[in-house]
């Protein structure tokens, strides 16, 4: 049922997260902890896009927009101000502000859907650019210096709320990192089970029917942006915490990318699938990478190639549908004649 | 009383072509009219000005007395109007129900709403589980065309514009699709736009003809198939065959 | 009970959760402090944009490395290579750098290139307590103890090629420059040494790395009239300049002075008539003709193979990276932190391809030869040779001697 938010198969997934979240840091080295928590943060980043994109079927080429932000937002008041969270309050503030605005002129301009793909990708480049000329020194913000191409360096990690300095150990970072993760997907979940969640479907399947049936795709649209753009936020002030590190190329055309493969992996309409992605493609960039056994951007034209061809549908629904297959084989012996529309004759 | 629908020289320009011109139409509440007139005439332009999704270039457009010619398409459907588009426009990726729930749940909620979905699936006809289950996409036009009724008729529209709902249907469905309006018809104020004349007698009292954007003539069902005139501009050789 | 076998049920099912990830990197084990190697650490971009630079400096690095193991090893040790390809990724940078220092116990890393991913390693390797060797040309002003710069800053190339330039050229000089940091700073250098030589700056413009129609740089700069352009413009699409400027006539008629033209090798990849006659400075270039560097050049035709990429200013970092650190080993007689900062407390002298180098205790930055030059139908033509330049220590601010806890990057003011 597409519509059943939550079902066995979701809480599973949120289980095994929270599972992850919390068994994780005793059976883990520190730098898998490390590398977890980062690879966790950039999860929680593509989930947005596919709640986005797969529920309400706006392709946002530049997702990494509210990404980067939420990590320059991070970095910036976290530097600042010495404390976390705020930072983090503010990552996800500053870019949902920004979708608020630019989802206005979007969707209540009517813009098409190809128009709307172009301008969120303008948009992250054009702030791309901008950061990139920041290099001067006379370019700070609440006296932090923007850093231009170099970025912000040495950000400080999340710390204790209130305590300023108490940093969180890096064990205790990925538990919560995994945890919102859990939190946000089961949250994504169970609003697509609700009644607006549900008419937010509708608006991907068939925009015109959709408001002839009354209801406001202009505003289901915006309230569907705005929250992804929220979660990309965090995702960033995560990111950032977790690497300590922030520049321009947060908003660069191969952070886009890099999301929107990832939920086309995973597969459109599954949140489950596009956080399996995520993870299963970083740990192959992050192999391939100290393998030297192939060229890196070779693997990754293979991988993105066979995805569209050979699993079209992505790594979950592909699961689902080999899964189905099998139980309707074994259903065969016993099945009933189909009967549709069963008062009336069907069409010979 | 004020009319369920009206327009006071409505126009509809598509650059330099006028798919609607001048058109003054009085739509009586309770009222089946059908709307007839060769390809072109301008019937499906004017279910688009009424249902707000192409703004007329002039003129207006009043529902129960009032004007909604710069409404969006969603504000007049919460004033209560519903249509079924030519091509019949469902939700194809969603199921039988959820398709009908979607149309209910805007005025409805709990277990009303589901008992409402229910009641109507019934209606045309999705009794089972399984049924109901189907995705839209994977049923036959015939049948789509019925989840539009049932999606208009769990509206409880004031006035549901019927765009060709029986076209590419055998004779029983289309039979069964008059029974359908009819009941519908029973709180509905209807206006439909059928090519099947067969079906519009079966159905209408009053009916109105549209020719090059303009009305043509408005009359009678019986009037009209004895109109020469109506007969040169549209119904030609379909009508002979019929006779 | 219960909870005991609650908690293994919980442990047993985050392995299993996790195992289909993480089961390749359950099995590193560390190498450091047993067994008869020590891991070293090349995190450069091997793929992706920036890779003209991370090849070729990733390419000398394994030389230096081949060459110290076939000696004996370091303190009777082989050395083991651990390969990063930052993949022009900067997010992956700093996630190497944590793999390398935590999990691979490298105990050196070099490479970070770009000004960007050299900020986001850095502080990792400080955290974990990495040596950080940085093998390229860059803006200047690195002043951490932590970290062992073998190249150049902008400042040792651009005071002899200004100095030079304000004696042989004219006073006048129009500075243009990619927007980013390092050409920002350069350009503070530019009018830093215009004030000391008794010049002026009588222009000053800076392009987004990706313009490719200078056009009105050009018509700007003709207004201008200067004795000479002074031109960091970087990259690809810069490149568009030198040919938009021959084009246009004036390479004939105005000099070009460069501190980054080179480093991408764009003299071979431009036509002579597009470059003739541009002048640059660097520590090294192949054609420097002495026996020390004529040697150099007939190993690494040896281990890199004929169709070895050119070796220029920035890739020869990777060379002399590991043999200065491998100088430094020597000296703390350890591989152990502690041990390696102390020795570094002192200078340390190293004679490489392009002569004498010394990695000063202050700085923690190399006094070494500087090198005018010209281009000269796709070759490089010794204009003159200024001995041991010093880095600049910002008027004293970089004196890790007494300040050994500075991390900053020192900025230089006019």
């Amino acid at each position: 049922m597409n519509y059943a938010g939550m079902n066995a198969g979701s809480l599973t997934f949120t289980a095994s997260l929270v599972v992850v979240a919390l068994g994780g840091p005793s059976v883990l080295d520190t730098f898998q902890v490390l590398q977890l928590s980062a690879y966790s943060s950039l999860a929680l980043g593509v989930v947005g896009l596919a709640f986005v994109w797969g529920i309400l079927g706006i392709l946002s080429l530049g997702h990494a927009a509210f990404f980067g932000i939420g990590a320059y937002a991070y970095a910036i008041l976290s530097i600042a101000q010495g404390e976390s969270t705020f930072a983090v309050a503010a990552a996800i503030l500053a870019p949902s502000v920004l979708a608020v605005c630019l989802g206005y002129f979007l969707f209540y301009g009517r813009v098409g859907d190809v128009y709307l793909s172009v301008i969120t990708l303008c948009v992250s480049l054009i702030l791309f650019s901008f950061m990139n000329s920041t290099a001067d020194v006379s370019y700070t913000l609440l006296s932090v210096p923007l850093g231009g191409f170099n970025g912000i360096s040495a950000v400080p990690p999340l710390n204790w709320p209130g305590f300023v300095g108490d940093f969180l150990t890096p064990e205790a970072t990925f538990s919560l990192c995994f945890l919102l993760l859990a939190a946000v997907y089961l949250a994504l979940q169970f609003l697509r089970g609700t009644r607006l969640g549900r008419i937010m479907a509708s608006v991907r399947e068939n925009e015109r029917r959709c408001e002839l049936l009354g209801y406001d795709p202009r505003w289901l649209k915006l309230v569907g942006f705005v929250i992804s753009a929220a979660i990309a936020g965090l995702a960033g002030a995560l990111f950032t915490a977790n690497t300590g590190y922030v520049g321009p190329t947060v908003f660069d055309l191969g952070q886009s990318s890099q999301f929107i493969l990832w939920a086309i992996a995973g597969g459109m309409g599954t949140l489950s699938g596009a956080i399996i992605a995520s993870f299963m493609l970083q740990f192959l960039a992050s192999f391939i990478g100290t393998s030297q056994l192939f060229n890196t951007s070779l693997v990754f034209g293979t991988v993105i190639i066979f995805f569209v061809y050979a699993l079209p549908n992505g790594i979950v629904p592909s699961l689902q549908g080999l899964l189905r297959k099998l139980s309707r084989l074994a259903r065969r012996q016993r099945r009933r004649p189909e009967v549709i529309g069963d008062s009336i004759k069907s069409t010979p | 009383m004020t009319a369920m629908i009206e327009t006071v020289g409505l126009t509809c320009r598509f650059g330099g072509v006028v798919a609607v011109d001048n058109v003054s139409l009085k739509i009586e509440e309770g009222e089946l009219r059908c709307l007839i007139g060769p390809n072109g005439a301008g019937k499906t332009s004017l279910f688009k000005c009424l249902s707000g999704q192409v703004q007329p270039s002039g003129g207006r457009v009043l529902m129960k007395g009032r004007e909604i010619s710069r409404f969006h398409p969603h504000e007049i459907a919460r004033m209560g109007m519903a249509i079924k588009m030519q091509v019949p426009s469902v939700f194809n990726g969603l199921s039988v129900h959820e398709n009908v729930w979607l149309a209910a749940a805007r005025l409805h909620r709990g277990k009303a709403l589901e008992a409402i979905v229910d009641e109507t699936l019934s209606a045309v006809g999705f009794r089972s589980a399984e049924a109901r289950e189907k995705r839209a996409d994977e049923l036959s036009h015939a049948h789509r065309q019925w989840i539009e009724l049932a999606m208009l008729a769990a509206c409880k529209p004031a006035i549901a514009l019927l765009d060709e709902p029986a076209a590419g249907m055998t004779q029983d469905e289309m039979l069964r699709t008059v029974e359908l309006i009819k009941t519908i018809n029973r709180s509905t104020t209807i206006l439909v736009v059928e090519h099947d004349l067969e079906f519009i007698s079966l159905l209408a009292r009053k009916v109105t003809v549209l020719h090059q954007g303009k009305i043509f003539v408005e009359d009678t069902m019986s009037n009209i198939s004895n109109n020469a005139a109506v007969r040169e501009i549209y119904l030609g050789k379909q009508w002979r065959m019929a006779q | 009970m219960m909870n005991i076998s609650r908690r293994n049920l919980i442990k047993t099912g985050a392995v299993g959760v996790l195992a289909a990830g993480v089961s390749p990197m359950l099995s590193a084990t560390s190498v450091f402090a047993q067994g008869e190697t020590v891991a070293v650490g090349s995190l450069h971009d091997l793929t992706g944009g920036t890779d003209v630079y991370g090849v070729p400096s990733h390419a000398c690095m394994k030389m230096a490395i081949a060459e110290i193991n076939a000696a004996g090893g370091l303190l009777g040790k082989q050395i083991e290579l651990k390969t990063y390809d930052g993949q022009s990724d900067i997010k992956k940078f700093p996630q190497y750098a944590q793999q390398a220092a935590l999990q691979d116990k490298v105990v050196m890393l070099q490479g970070a290139i770009t000004g960007a991913s050299r900020e986001a390693t850095r502080p990792v390797l400080r955290r974990y307590k990495v040596p950080f060797v940085y093998g390229t040309i860059y803006e200047g002003g690195l002043c951490e103890t932590n970290a062992i710069s073998v190249n150049t800053g902008s400042d040792q190339q651009a005071i002899p090629l200004l100095d030079w330039s304000f004696k042989n050229l004219g006073k006048k000089v129009f500075y243009i420059g990619a927007d980013y940091n390092a050409p920002r700073n350069i350009g503070i250098w530019t009018n830093h040494l215009a004030n000391q030589n008794g010049g002026t700056v009588v222009g000053e413009e800076y392009y987004p790395l990706d313009v490719t129609d200078f056009s009105t740089a050009i018509a700007k700069i003709q207004a201008a009239k200067p004795d000479y352009v002074h031109s960091c413009l970087v990259g690809g699409p810069h490149m568009a300049f030198y040919r938009q400027w021959a084009a246009a006539g004036m390479l004939k008629k105005i000099p070009i002075v460069s501190v980054v033209f080179g480093g991408g090798n764009e003299h071979m990849v431009l036509t002579p008539e597009e470059t003739d006659g541009i002048i640059v400075a660097y520590n090294y270039f192949e054609e420097i003709d002495t026996p020390a560097n004529r040697d150099f050049l007939a190993r690494a035709d040896k281990t890199m193979g004929a169709s070895r990429p050119y070796i220029n200013g920035i890739a020869i970092g990777g060379y002399t990276g590991p043999m200065i650190w491998a100088e430094a080993v020597k000296r703390a007689g350890s591989f152990d932190y502690a041990a390696l900062m102390d020795a570094l407390k002192t200078d340390i002298e190293w004679a490489g391809p392009s002569g004498k180098m010394v990695l000063e205790a202050k700085t923690r930055s190399t006094i070494q030869d500087m090198h005018i030059m010209q281009v000269e139908n796709r070759k490089w033509k010794l204009l003159e040779t200024q001995s041991q330049v010093r880095p600049f220590d910002f008027g004293g601010a970089c004196d890790l001697l007494a300040n050994p806890r500075n991390t900053e990057i020192l900025v230089p003011k006019v």
